[in-house]
């Protein structure tokens, strides 16, 4: 089970599981009401909370206050034992361009988390212990990202309609009309590249985001 | 980054003279924490202010249920670098008002309480300033508190 309430967070979860076969996700949450909620209708074998979840949303009028995840891992520790739980507590810093997640959840369930094992203390008062909640982060790395496409549109586009415009003084000064003529129809086609570019990376963006709704609808 | 620095880019300290943070470094000292752990519980004496210089630590306060043994914890307020928690370790009765939990490891200025007490009643403007910035922190957890409550924070057990 994933807890997390940015879709994009969810997004990275899903693939890291995927990496690895014998595990599944068998649900989604984006509040700490909802994540308690499936856990206990589901009782997952491993649940991995996102430190800043809220506790509810879509409350218009009240500001959310985005730090519920820790509470959220240790009720569901104490309610079900038998569930793993993963709190996670950089999740602000995966959303950096140009780079990706590092983060191995067969690792993460070895117990080979920040490095070194933690546990969550013992409490003063006569209380029963409750499970442990794993605190672990996860590091970003530099690769090559989708948005460097959307780059190369949008500077093809600048740059073929900054031609344009040059070959086009060029041509009204009559000193070099011929070189304008070309400057201009160089410009032309750099600019029907950067469309062309942009045009199919929003159509393959589009088609992610359907596919994207329509396993959240089925769900 | 010294100690002296980092308590200059700490809002509670930052309006000290170059004197008056010696003074304080000379009862601070470092300490690192592994996440997960829990470094001060709510109810306990309260010695130490705590400086955070790297990692994160929630502040949680228990909230006793009637139908459980157990207590629920709610997070108050995440403590980022560079922020203060302990402020019980200059005002009376010194007791924690939350538990502190590391989110991240952490590594924290400590500084004692006893003797910056006593750095307060002996310098006017030391004073001043230090208890300055304590009542902005205070209010500023009191408004978070408050936040808490009106976005019904609590997270409740199975019926």
């Amino acid at each position: 089970m994933v807890a997390t309430e940015q879709s994009s967070i969810r997004e990275i979860l899903e693939s890291k599981v995927k990496e690895k076969p014998g595990f599944i996700i068998v649900g989604e949450a984006e509040s700490a009401i909802k994540a308690m909620s499936l856990a206990r209708t589901l009782r997952p074998d491993v649940a991995i909370i996102d430190s800043a979840l809220p506790h509810n949303f879509g409350i218009d009028s009240v500001p959310l206050s985005r730090i519920g995840g820790l509470d959220t891992a240790q009720a569901i520790s104490e309610e079900m034992p038998d569930t793993r739980v993963i709190l996670l507590t950089n999740t602000d810093t995966w959303m950096v361009p140009n780079k990706t997640v590092e983060l191995d959840i067969e690792e993460v369930l070895k117990g080979n988390f920040d490095g070194r094992q933690t546990l969550v203390a013992e409490p003063a008062q006569p209380e029963p212990s409750p499970p442990p909640v794993s605190f672990t982060r996860a590091d970003t790395v530099d690769v090559p990202s989708e948005v460097g496409k959307q780059n190369l549109a949008d500077s093809s586009i600048f740059i073929g309609l900054l031609m344009c415009l040059l070959g086009g003084i060029m041509i009204v000064s009559l000193l070099m009309a011929p070189a304008g003529l070309f400057v201009l129809g160089l410009g032309i086609a750099v600019t029907a590249f950067g469309a062309v570019v942009g045009m199919f990376r929003r159509h393959a963006d589009s088609r992610d985001d359907f596919t994207a709704g329509t396993e959240e609808d089925e769900r | 980054m010294s100690v002296k620095q980092l308590l200059k880019r700490c809002s509670v300290f930052s309006q000290l003279t170059g004197n008056e943070l010696d003074q304080i470094t000379e009862f601070t000292t470092e300490r690192e924490y592994a996440s997960g752990v829990t470094i001060f519980q709510a109810q306990d004496p309260s010695e130490e202010l705590l400086v955070l210089e790297e990692g994160k630590i929630a502040l949680q306060v228990a909230v006793a249920l009637d139908t459980a043994r157990t207590s629920r914890k709610i997070t108050i307020d995440i403590i980022n670098p560079y922020e203060m928690v302990g402020w019980s370790a200059v005002v009376e009765p010194y007791v924690y008002n939350f538990t502190g939990i590391c989110l991240q490891p952490c590594k924290v200025l400590v500084i004692s309480g006893k003797r910056l007490r006593r750095l307060i009643q002996n310098d006017q403007h030391a004073g001043y300033e230090i208890l300055q910035g304590l009542i902005r922190i205070v209010s500023e957890r009191l408004g978070d508190t408050r936040q808490m409550l009106v976005s019904e924070r609590m997270v409740v057990p199975a019926e």
